[in-house]
């Protein structure tokens, strides 16, 4: 034979395609994992943020007792 | 050779993606709930549904045409299948019309129209696509009877087609089962009907609608009418009792070789097969399922007994034997007899297989992981380094992962199937609906602890296989690749020739598909098929070798469904192949059966671990005629609280896998159901579980911390003996496994993230502060003997703060104490229990409480005098805000009891470490203001009243008289004071307030100078004071400071880094630590002067004595010394409160007075005369004194019981005194005595005096004659006589000036100061000796 035949051609195309593919999943991947590794310090960021906002409720109210 | 820029580019693309494998995260969350990705990315695309097909050039080609228009009906089937499963009525939401003459009938009869012509349509449209899909299953079946060869009495069908048609069937069924279960579609239908009716007189051209309405009223009202037209169909077509059989046989034969994945794939045909079995017969000979050779009827029956219980769709289940018995010739003894329950609970139920399950968990899990690593490290190694396990064997073990998924699904939903059959009957259980039987009440605690095991087990395998998705994929796709190369290019080339070479012109239709299965699948080497070299008979013959490309590429899903059927198709050909050929093609299709699976891993993992049947109840809510059930018999609620009521920690890891079902759920609702009502009932669902969750997540938490700290707390000795007699192991901490937990920051429910660490630290902060507020408030609302029990608590819920301080975040303690206590002020030192104590110290302590001075305890007094105390409610008794547990209440009930009946030592200090330093000037301050009120609204007009009853003379009795007579003088006197009204509620209560606040700061001073000792031992040695150095200290100009430790070697440092400053970075951090450390040393540095809070006390108590001391100091004396007869001054009125207080009982059944008020009142008493200065002058004109020197001075003592209860009480009042006035004059003397001269008086003044003085002898020269008259008159009566009128006669001469002046008392000695009560040695009391009589 002297030319490919269509299955070969399909092979030979889709290997690229796979190769995409799998490439594409990686992002997928890396992508999940920095969303949970994000949320842990966002969390972190959250409580200190908090505990700030507490710190400065607790010492206006006592400040707001010298002004009385 | 020049490099093509666009393969470079993407080259690098890739390269780069690698490096994101590497990317470092830092995330300490262990995982403990199902995996939830955010993206989701599938890269084998199965939707193309056969598109393809025209590629590939094979016999079976057309027949996807088929299977492409059963896909199509399948899924339409499925949109009819969540549209009957989820349909609600909507006729119960309507109006009714009640009279036939009502007015807005005709409204209502529209309106409903309106409201119900949408829901009638989708019914329409349910009839019609059932009656197509009919139709179309029963063509396929005439197709395939057209291709019935009679000479080989075969078939030809695929295998996938026939897998097609089984679907078709189990949709059919299940479609069945569904209408017959929802009875609301024929009460809709009705009201539908009825309106309708009503609007029919006023419409036209509704006559097919009628004819229509009719058909689908025949179609929703008979039963399995589905099944009855489809069987009626069915017998209509020539040798449909040769193709079903087939179906059947085609089930039996993937249920026993396990071909299937999915869960819903394996109870698929087990529906199927009696349903078809149903199909086929009929009530006649012809059609009788035992004598159908193609039948084989035993076969069958081992495997329904197997599984007798299959889930169907949801809630609802079908027992297999009861679809059989439906047939016409059922016959038991083929069948055998019912399957006992007993037998099918030890397959069907959880519990029995666990641990077989958990074994086999454990070690697959180690054989997943440890192939994952060494993949990860041969690939950290180089890219093309080879693998250290073969490629085979990665696919067989993730392959068996996925059957060990399936088969644990399958083992969840089947029980669920398994209880929904058999419901809990038990007439003691009060169900509300049915829905509780077969949930909430027919799962056991073990059997929930089983269910949430393997929900674990199933969601955390199914985590790390799709964790480890990307890892795996190129390898698998390459293996598939490889397999089927070989498979094609090896095993099947040799038999094409040796096909070719055996016959040569026999069997052209196995070597046409042979050839087909080759041309479809073959990946040549370098694109060509290479030469095949032509046997030469001359030359020897040499054998090449394979070579196959290296690819991960798999197949397409038309080309990989086409080549299963040829294979398939090939198979069916047994006795054409030979054995080591047809073994070839047996072993390549039982693997590349699997390929579609393990191809795209995420979504067969997705399909295998769905667990949304667990929560769906449609089936139960029609039944019951209900809107939604209440969460408590939700199954995922039912297990989370299971795990949060339950003791073994072990569960509490898994708190989210049972809440993780409602992801299942919810996604199901979407993109399955497309409901959006019951993912809005999901949503509620779940955050009501979820609020639920919190506070029982939260509860459970503060009590196990809660717990350890009492555990800590508790003596250990009397801990250890207590559990040796009583709680055995109880007072122990609880074990736990919080830590993995308490760290989750992002838990994903319902794609929402969840931070559960700070909404717990929420929580911790809210219950501290209760907590805290219950223990004040159950102080408030005790007296102070509870101060005791306070410091306990405080203590206790410090710890605990300080143990959830290591897992949550949480607001400092500090913080969080002034603001429940309500002192968070900067300007003004209050609080809560600072003002209870003062309250209980004025209010209660003081006025009710009887001192004694040899226990140093105050008691309850037996009988009080003032009102009822009203106080604060007690809070509602709250187990978990006391100690923790009922065992740890009982063990502190215990200690705390100790404290209970007394207020002493310890609750001062109690008090002390409670409240500080800081608020004591506040109690110290309102104790003495209400010494203050009390002397000078009470006390002052009650003395000058006493004063002015008192007797015009109070002169001691001469010794005479004796004991008897001295006591009944004094009774005389004073009877009118003894029966004075207020004596007892208002004088002497008044004056025990005032002694028993004066005791309380002496031991108020006591308690904080040990506690000043106990923090100076401490802080000694930082200060540079040490035994050898304390003795040698000297006052000197130098600063004490500079000298110690302290701040010496903190200047040292600072020196030295000030002169390096490459070294030091923050000079000025180290100039603030020596600024901190001279402060302090100052702080910590005992003061020169000893201070003496008592001290400072009572100096205050004398300057408020200043309000009333003219007064009470009384008049001046008549001969300008000291007066004798009548006095007012306060110690004369004192001397007779005490002769009252000393009186005998005349009523055994009364309390004494000493017993009613302590000897509070004889520090009252005391202290007033001590700092009156009129010491000296009470002792010396007591009452009580003088009886006690008449009854030691005279001869015969006294035998009356009056008489020795008097002395009894007289002595034992005489010690106290002198034990107050040695107390009182060491730690402050008493002011210079008024009313006494001081210096002899000038020229002019002496003159003045000698007159007086005359006067004063003449009358003391009176007194001595009236003495010695009264004693000679008790002998002779002649001889006083003689003496009165000799005295009488001659009066004495003057004297001389310079002797009339009499000396100046000598000063007051000062007494030493000590600076504690210990090193206090009070003297000598002075001895009773009777002062001498004057001569006569």
């Amino acid at each position: 034979m002297s030319t490919k035949t269509n299955i070969q051609k399909d092979w030979e195309q889709r290997e690229f395609i796979e190769d995409m593919s799998i490439n594409i999943q990686k992002i997928v991947e890396f992508l999940n994992k920095f969303e949970l590794s994000t949320r842990n310090k966002l969390s972190d960021l959250n409580e200190k943020l908090t505990i700030l906002d507490r710190q400065v409720d607790y010492l206006e109210a006592t400040f707001k007792t010298v002004q009385e | 050779m020049s490099v093509d820029p666009k393969q470079s580019k993407i080259a690098d693309v890739f390269e780069r993606c690698d490096v994101l494998e590497s990317f470092p995260f830092h995330d300490d969350q262990s995982e403990i709930e199902e995996q939830s990705p955010s993206i989701g990315y599938d890269a084998y695309d199965k939707s193309l549904n056969y598109t393809d097909r025209g590629a590939y050039e094979t016999q079976w080609s057309e027949e996807t045409i088929g299977m492409e228009k059963m896909e199509e009906v399948l899924k339409q089937g499925d949109s009819f299948i969540n549209m009957v499963y989820t349909y609600r009525s909507c006729s119960k939401a309507l109006p009714t019309v009640k009279t036939a003459e009502q007015v807005n009938k005709t409204q209502i009869y529209e309106g409903n129209f309106e409201v119900l012509e949408p829901e009638i349509k989708k019914l329409k449209d349910f009839m019609y696509f059932q009656k197509d899909t009919i139709k179309l299953f029963c063509d396929h079946i005439k197709k395939l009877a057209s291709t019935y060869d009679k000479k080989k009495e075969t078939i030809s069908a695929s295998e996938s087609f026939i897998n097609y048609l089984v679907r078709i069937l189990d949709l059919l069924a299940i479609l069945d089962a569904l209408k017959n279960m929802k009875a609301c579609l024929n009460n809709d239908f009705s009201f539908f009907k009825r309106a309708t009716g009503f609007l029919r007189k006023q419409m036209s051209g509704t006559e097919d609608q009628t004819q229509e309405n009719h058909t689908l009223y025949l179609f929703l009202a008979n039963q399995n009418s589905i099944t009855s037209s489809l069987k009626l169909e069915l017998h209509n077509i020539d040798k449909f009792d040769d193709i079903l059989p087939m179906i059947v046989n085609q089930c039996a034969d993937y249920l026993e070789q396990e071909k299937y994945i999915l869960p819903s794939e394996k109870h698929c045909l087990l529906r199927v097969m009696p349903f078809v079995l149903f199909l086929i017969d009929e009530n006649d000979s012809k059609h009788n399922i035992n004598k159908n050779k193609n039948l084989n009827i035993s076969r069958y029956a081992k495997i329904f007994k197997k599984n007798p219980v299959v889930p169907l769709y949801g809630d609802m289940q079908i027992t297999l034997e009861s679809l059989v018995k439906r047939s016409p010739h059922f016959d038991e003894k083929a069948w055998g007899t019912s399957t006992l329950d007993s037998k099918s609970a030890l397959d069907y139920e959880i519990i029995h297989v666990l641990d077989q399950t958990r074994s086999l968990y454990n070690e697959y899990m180690a054989r997943f992981a440890n192939m994952v690593n060494e993949i990860r490290a041969a690939k950290a190694r180089g890219p093309k380094e080879p693998l250290p396990l073969a490629e085979s064997d990665i696919q067989a073990i993730t392959l068996m992962g996925l059957r060990i998924l399936s088969d644990w699904t399958s083992r969840v939903l089947q029980q669920s199937a398994w209880k929904y059959s058999k419901p809990n009957n038990d007439p003691t259980i009060s169900a509300t609906f049915d829905y509780e039987r077969v949930v909430k009440f027919n799962y056991t605690k073990e059997e929930r602890t089983a269910l949430v095991q393997l929900i674990a087990m199933i969601k955390s395998l199914a985590s790390l296989m799709m964790k480890s998705e990307t890892l795996l994929q190129p390898i698998l796709r390459k293996t598939i690749h490889q397999e089927l190369q070989e498979f094609v290019q090896i095993n099947l080339k040799e038999t094409i020739k040796s096909f070719v070479k055996n016959n040569p012109k026999k069997k052209d239709n196995i070597k046409l598909e042979m050839s087909q299965l080759k041309n479809i699948s073959v990946d040549w080497f370098s694109g060509f098929e290479p030469a095949e070299a032509v046997p030469n008979k001359k030359s020897k013959e040499v054998e090449e070798k394979v070579q196959i490309p290296a690819r991960a590429v798999p197949p397409s899903p038309t080309q990989l469904e086409l080549i299963l059927t040829l294979v398939s198709s090939l198979m069916d050909k047994k006795k054409d192949f030979s054995s080591d050929q047809y073994r070839d093609f047996e072993a390549f299709s039982s693997k590349a059966f699997f390929y579609r699976y393990l191809l795209s891993l995420s979504s067969s993992i997705i399909s295998i671990t769905d667990l949304a049947d667990l929560w769906y109840r449609e089936f139960y809510l029609e039944l019951n005629n209900r809107v939604q059930f209440p969460i408590e018999t939700s199954l995922p609620w039912i297990l989370t609280d299971h795990i949060l009521e339950s003791d073994d920690p072990s569960l509490i890891e898994h708190l989210f896998y049972p809440l993780g079902l409602y992801n299942d759920t919810a996604q199901r609702a979407l993109l399955s159901l497309n409901q959006r009502f019951l993912y809005d009932e999901i949503e509620a669902e779940l955050n009501l579980c979820f609020d639920q969750l919190l506070y029982k997540l939260s509860g459970k938490v503060y009590t196990h911390f809660k717990t350890q700290a009492s555990s800590i707390l508790l003596d250990k000795p009397y801990k250890t003996q207590l559990e040796l007699a009583h709680f055995n192991g109880k007072l122990h901490t609880p074990k736990s496994r919080f830590d993995v937990l308490l760290r989750q920051k992002h838990i994903t429910l319902l794609g929402r993230s969840i931070d559960l660490c700070g909404l717990l630290a929420q929580r911790q902060n809210n219950t501290i502060r209760q907590n805290l507020d219950y223990a004040i408030s159950r102080f408030e609302a005790c007296d102070l003997t509870s101060i005791v029990e306070l410091e306990t608590q405080i203590a206790n819920i410090k710890l605990t703060h300080k143990l959830l301080s290591e897992y949550f975040d949480i607001d400092p303690f500090e913080s969080i104490f002034n603001e429940i206590n309500e002192s968070t002020s900067l300007v003004s030192y209050h609080g809560r229990i600072v003002l209870h104590i003062i309250f209980e110290l004025v209010a209660d302590f003081a006025p009710n409480y009887t001192f004694n001075s040899i226990t140093q305890r105050f008691i309850k007094a037996p009988y009080t005098f003032t009102e009822e105390l009203k106080r604060d409610a007690l809070p509602k008794t709250n187990p978990v805000f006391l100690f923790g547990n009922k065992y740890l209440n009982a063990a502190y009930a215990n200690s705390i009891e100790l404290y209970k009946n007394f207020i002493g030592v310890p609750h001062i200090q109690s008090i002390l470490r409670i409240v500080g330093k800081k608020n004591l000037p506040l109690i110290v301050a309102e104790v003495l203001r209400n010494i203050e009120i009390k002397i000078t609204n009470v006390l002052s007009p009650y003395v000058s009243e006493l004063l002015q009853g008192m007797p015009a003379s109070t002169k001691l009795p001469i010794y005479d008289y004796g004991t008897e007579g001295g006591y009944g003088y004094f009774q005389l006197k004073l009877k009118d004071i003894y029966i004075y009204p207020d004596l007892r509620p208002e004088v002497l209560q008044t004056f025990r307030e005032l002694g028993n606040s004066l005791v309380f700061m002496n031991l108020l001073d006591q308690v904080i100078t040990q506690t000043d000792s106990y923090n100076f031992a401490k802080a000694a040695p930082f200060l540079g004071i040490t035994p050898e150095t304390w003795k040698d200290l000297e006052p000197s100009t130098e600063d004490p400071t500079l000298q110690s430790p302290l701040y010496s070697q903190l200047q040292k440092l600072a020196q030295l880094l000030e002169s390096r400053p490459e070294v030091a970075k923050s000079s000025q951090s180290l100039n603030d630590m020596v600024a901190n450390a001279w402060r302090a040393d100052k702080f910590y540095r005992p003061s020169e002067q000893n201070f003496s809070l008592f001290k400072s006390v009572l100096q205050r108590f004398s300057s408020i004595l200043n309000i009333v001391r003219h007064d009470w100091s009384g008049a001046p004396p008549d001969n300008g010394v000291i007066c004798v007869d009548s006095s007012t001054e306060f110690y004369r009125l004192w001397s007779a409160l005490q002769f009252v207080i000393c009186w005998p009982l005349s009523n055994e059944n009364d309390k004494s007075f000493h017993e009613l008020f302590g000897d509070g009142l004889m520090w009252a008493g005391c202290s007033l005369i001590h700092f009156l200065g009129q010491q000296y002058r009470f002792e010396l004109f007591d009452f009580c004194y003088h009886i006690l020197n008449v009854e030691e001075a005279a001869a015969v003592r006294s035998d009356k019981p009056a008489l020795k209860n008097f002395f009894k009480n007289a002595q034992i009042i005489k010690d106290i005194n002198n034990q107050i006035f040695s107390i009182l004059n060491t730690y402050c003397p008493p002011p210079p005595p008024s009313n006494m001269i001081l210096s002899p008086p000038a020229t002019e003044q002496a003159e003045q005096f000698i007159v007086t003085t005359t006067v004063e002898e003449q009358s003391i020269q009176q007194q001595q004659q009236q003495q010695q008259q009264q004693q000679l008159q008790q002998s002779t009566s002649n001889s006083g006589s003689s003496l009165s009128l000799s005295a009488a006669g001659a009066p004495p001469p003057p004297p001389p000036p310079s002797t009339n002046g009499l000396p100046p008392p000598p000063p007051m000695a000062e007494y030493e100061m000590s600076s504690s009560i210990d090193d206090f040695a009070p003297p000598p009391p002075p001895p009773f000796g009777m002062p001498p009589p004057p001569p006569m």
